[in-house]
């Protein structure tokens, strides 16, 4: 492949062989991981890995102390004579460097990374990446008569054999990986000592939808795994938070203590390690790149490197195609706001608008404070209805936020009082989230009606607020809703367990406050409790269970851990809003 | 220990203590051996729960007592397991569809199907139907009672079908037309009494005249309120004092404040705070409308006549909102809010007339 390349505008990816294109020579060196090389065409790719990929640990731009936890892992891993099988769970957002670190150690400690790659296109082969050589291995002989005729449709649909497939083909690439060394193929560049062969480690970083149908059994190879395995696996996954529900359902707690697996978690990038990144990367390639390009680039990227580099990528294209005139804005020139928007469209990513940004966006509604346009021509007696034009489109707000109208209208409602000052706004915008549920809920025209509840509850929350005011900090919180409807359903199934009956309304509106009183004086009279509880049934802070075990506490609605619940993978939300409020930590 | 509520709860149809017509009357009707699908309706403890029991007891004998409970599997067609608890005898079966959510349909479909497949084994004089109780049926969606009304007529010769409910208005129409609708009204004030004097005197507590008529009046003539008011009184302070404190549920208490709260301050802080206590209640599985109404009651002692009514069609709105929707806190937020701001206007209106 010529350097050059990548420039062509073909961007279309022969299918059959990129099969072998993906396990193409240095793998391990490539600066964009296998999902972006699947989805992106490998030419346009091939230029900006050869400069930019770092060669050694201290070149890696992410954080230096997990850099070193990772090292740390490692040698511990080899250290212990056994060779018993460790476990290694790495998760971060998209585009952190998360298999870049690992790759890059333990090229320095030569350690080989045998890899599975999730075979997409046919089930019945396995690909075995074995340091920097991939082989494809056929399983059985039926199998690979299945891959010679993968276009058979038929195979392709019976899904229940796919899916069994594929857990056998991934119980038996563990199992093969941790008895058989790594071949050693004549040909090697890299001279490998008697000693490095040994030293290999297990990656798995592609987790195909067929896991979630049958976690058990994931589980259980895991654990036989752990049990008969004899090196250490790391598991890479990418997921916005320190604690997401993929991952527990990949790894729930209890399997994490059995198999003794330690956790690192790493971060999004800052935006001045993007710079730093971009600016080495631009000053390498010899192509000049304006700093403030790199600069909205590395702002837009929302800490992935990975994504970053392809924007950079392509503004390059650009000016490759000597037309500088268009990439280098004269800036004194053209210094009108819309051309300097148009500007930038070209790098920023679309859609990208922070979720929680939006929330404060249309909870903050700010307003022209001049009157730009004519005068409002209302009947004296509609006068109260008179806006001001908002700042924002609401209709573009409401485009990008890229959010199921359900998680935004929660969070809308969890967080709007406390942007309004007077209780007439407050009943009148909380009248129109009640419409739009009440309205939203027929379920056969759900579908259609999403996009309009949407735009009523953002509409009428922005319309009700009279007196926005000022700079002041409220932090965003998530919605209780989850919390609640958990506790609910917790409650409930404890006390049919407890009473061997249905338990509705009426239960727990009346039976259950007296039994529990009955219960509690019982108790006291009969001299089992001595501690006088004379208000105990007039306090329903005291409301816990006390008869049988139960984890709900008191009742503190700020502390609650809401279940976990999917969230926009590029919803980062530690930035600096432009209205100068700052908004809280989603992690938090 | 069991509850005198369920202690002293009347086992067969001829020792049921009030509706004594009616009680006849279902004991011949199921004298004949055969009957329709039943739709018994009422307020919540005035006995309806109580006169299924008698009536399969009635039916099949003391064997429908021996109760086990399951928990049944259902998929749905998105591949959703849902579970639902059963409550069956050798002869019947009690299901509350809501425990499904939204795929109620599904579990009543499904379930009838299977009990009404499996034929019952004619052993001595056994009927040649099975019962299946479902309760809270008012609470079924749309979709689930169209689903029923198939279901019924399907499966009328090995199974019958005894709906539960507390009012009709929220059953579909050909539902209603193919069940034969018994109402069991609430009990009257003299019941109540009759009720607890006749519980005092097996328990052998002297219940004074004067205390059981307020109990009788709290209870607000649901029985099984007035008999558990009743035992939580005696362990709370016995021999009975005319005079006595009778003791309400905690969360009352806890609603009752959360009402002087929403009177004593009106702003979006109040707000969010009332919203916290509400949660609270919420997530204990107190029913919404429960919530609204009670909340109403308590409020509406601080209003002016005028406001009486504005607020209460307020209240009624939002209650009917609440059961569209799914989000119920929006719609009780929307109540409360609303209250504040008509009750601030109100406060203003009066301080202005007053300077």
């Amino acid at each position: 492949m010529t350097q050059n390349g990548w420039v062509k505008p073909d961007f279309g990816t022969s299918s059959t062989g990129s099969y072998h294109q993906i396990g193409k020579g240095k793998s391990v060196n490539l600066m964009l991981c296998d999902s972006s090389r699947k989805k992106r065409p490998q030419e346009f790719m091939e230029s900006m890995e050869n400069i930019c990929s770092p060669t050694s640990s201290s070149e890696l731009v992410v954080q230096k102390k997990k850099v070193a936890e990772v090292k740390c892992w490692l040698e511990q891993a080899f250290s212990t004579s056994n060779h018993q099988a460790r476990f290694l769970l790495i998760t971060g957002p998209p585009g952190c460097g998360k298999y870049q670190t690992l790759s890059i150690i333990c090229r320095e400690m030569h350690i080989d990374i045998l890899a599975w790659e999730e075979p997409i296109r046919h089930y019945s082969a396995t690909e075995w990446d074995i340091g920097q050589y991939k082989l494809l291995l056929y399983i059985t002989l039926k199998d690979a008569e299945d891959f010679f005729n993968a276009d058979n449709p038929t195979y392709r649909t019976e899904s229940n054999q796919i899916d069994s497939n594929f857990y056998n083909h991934l119980e038996e690439f563990l199992e093969r990986a941790s008895r058989f060394c790594t071949l050693k193929i004549k040909d090697e560049k890299l001279p490998l000592g008697p000693k490095t062969t040994l030293r290999k480690i297990l990656l798995l970083q592609d987790y195909p939808p067929m896991i979630f149908q049958n976690l058990e059994r994931w589980h259980n190879i895991l654990l036989k795994f752990g049990s008969r395995g004899k090196i250490p696996a790391v598991f890479i996954v990418t997921s916005n938070k320190s604690f997401s529900s993929m991952q527990l359902k990949l790894f729930p707690h209890d399997l994490q203590e059995r198999l003794n697996m330690s956790t690192i978690h790493f971060s999004g990038l800052a935006n001045t390690f993007v710079l730093k990144a971009l600016q080495k990367i631009a000053f390498k390639s010899q192509k000049a790149t304006p700093l403030e390009v790199i600069q909205g680039i590395a702002g837009s990227c929302n800490g992935d490197l990975r994504s970053a580099l392809n924007t950079m990528n392509w503004m390059n294209t650009r000016s490759n195609n000597n037309e500088k005139q268009h990439f280098y804005p004269k800036k004194r020139k053209l210094s009108s706001q819309r051309e300097r928007n148009s500007s930038e469209t070209a790098y920023v990513r679309d859609g990208s608008m922070d979720f929680m940004h939006a929330i404060g966006k249309i909870l903050h509604s700010k307003r022209l404070s001049e009157v730009q346009c004519n005068p409002p021509g209302l009947p004296p007696h509609l006068s109260d209805e008179f806006r001001m034009p908002l700042k924002e489109n609401v209709n573009e707000l409401t485009r990008n936020i890229g959010d199921t109208s359900y998680k935004v209208l929660l969070y809308l409602h969890h967080n709007y009082p406390v942007y309004f000052n007077r209780i007439e706004d407050v009943s009148k915008a909380i009248g129109y989230l009640s419409s739009v549920d009440s309205l939203g809920n027929q379920i056969m025209y759900k579908e259609i009606y999403e996009e309009y509840s949407l735009l009523t509850a953002i509409r009428g929350l922005m319309f009700s607020n009279t007196s926005v005011n000022g700079s002041t900090w409220r932090p965003l919180r998530k919605p209780d809703h989850f919390s609640i409807t958990l506790k609910q359903q917790e409650f409930r199934a404890e006390m049919q367990e407890m009473n061997g009956k249905q338990c509705g309304p009426s239960f727990f509106s009346e039976t259950w406050p007296f039994m529990r009183l009955i219960r509690e004086r019982m108790k006291i009279t009969s001299g089992l409790n001595q501690i006088p509880q004379q208000d105990y049934g007039h306090k329903l802070e005291g409301h816990q269970l006390r008869i049988i075990q139960t984890p709900t506490q008191e009742y503190k609605p700020t502390e609650f851990e809401a279940p976990e619940f999917s969230v926009n993978e590029n919803a980062r939300s530690n930035s600096e809003v432009d209205t100068g409020i700052l908004i809280e930590e989603y992690e938090d | 220990m069991s509850l005198w509520v369920d202690k002293y709860r009347p086992s067969t149809l001829a020792k049921l203590d009030y509706h004594r017509e009616q009680a006849e009357r279902l004991e011949k009707m199921v004298a004949k051996g055969n009957f329709p699908h039943l739709l018994i309706y009422g307020p919540p403890g005035a006995g309806k729960k109580t006169r299924v029991m008698a009536l399969l007891r009635e039916l099949y004998g003391p064997g429908v007592e021996k109760l086990r409970m399951e928990h049944q599997n259902f998929t749905t067609p998105s591949n959703k397991k849902i579970e639902v608890m059963t409550v069956a005898s050798n002869y019947h079966i009690e299901v509350n569809p809501n425990d499904a959510g939204i795929y109620d349909r599904i579990v009543i479909q499904e379930m009838i199907k299977n009990i009404a497949q499996a034929q019952q084994l004619d052993i001595g004089g056994q009927r040649e139907f099975k019962v299946v109780v479902l309760t809270e049926v008012d609470k079924l969606t749309k979709d689930a009672q169209h689903a029923l009304r198939r279901t019924m007529e399907k499966y009328m010769t090995t199974c019958r079908l005894i709906l539960c409910a507390n009012s009709t208005s929220k059953i579909i129409a050909p539902l209603q037309s193919r069940c034969l609708g018994i109402r069991v009204p609430a009990p009257t004030q003299e019941d109540v009494i009759k009720v607890l004097q006749m519980v005092s005197k097996k328990e052998g507590i002297n219940l004074p005249d004067e205390f059981a008529i307020r109990l009788a009046e709290k209870s607000e003539r649901n029985l099984r309120r007035a008999l558990l008011m009743l035992e939580a009184c005696k362990v709370q302070q016995y021999p009975f004092n005319a005079k006595q404190e009778i003791v309400e549920p905690d969360w009352e208490v806890y609603l009752r404040e959360t009402g002087q709260k929403m009177v004593s301050e009106q702003s979006p802080k109040a707000l969010l705070e009332v919203r916290g206590r509400i949660y609270e209640l919420l997530s204990h599985c107190i029913a919404p409308e429960m919530i609204i109404k009670k909340l109403l009651g308590e409020i509406l002692k601080n209003c002016d006549g005028q406001l009486k009514a504005e607020i209460t069609s307020m209240a009624a709105y939002y209650e009917h909102r609440l059961c569209l929707g799914s989000k119920v806190i929006f719609h009780i937020e929307a109540f409360i809010a609303k209250f504040m701001a008509i009750y601030k206007r109100f406060l203003e209106e009066s301080f202005a007339n007053m300077m």
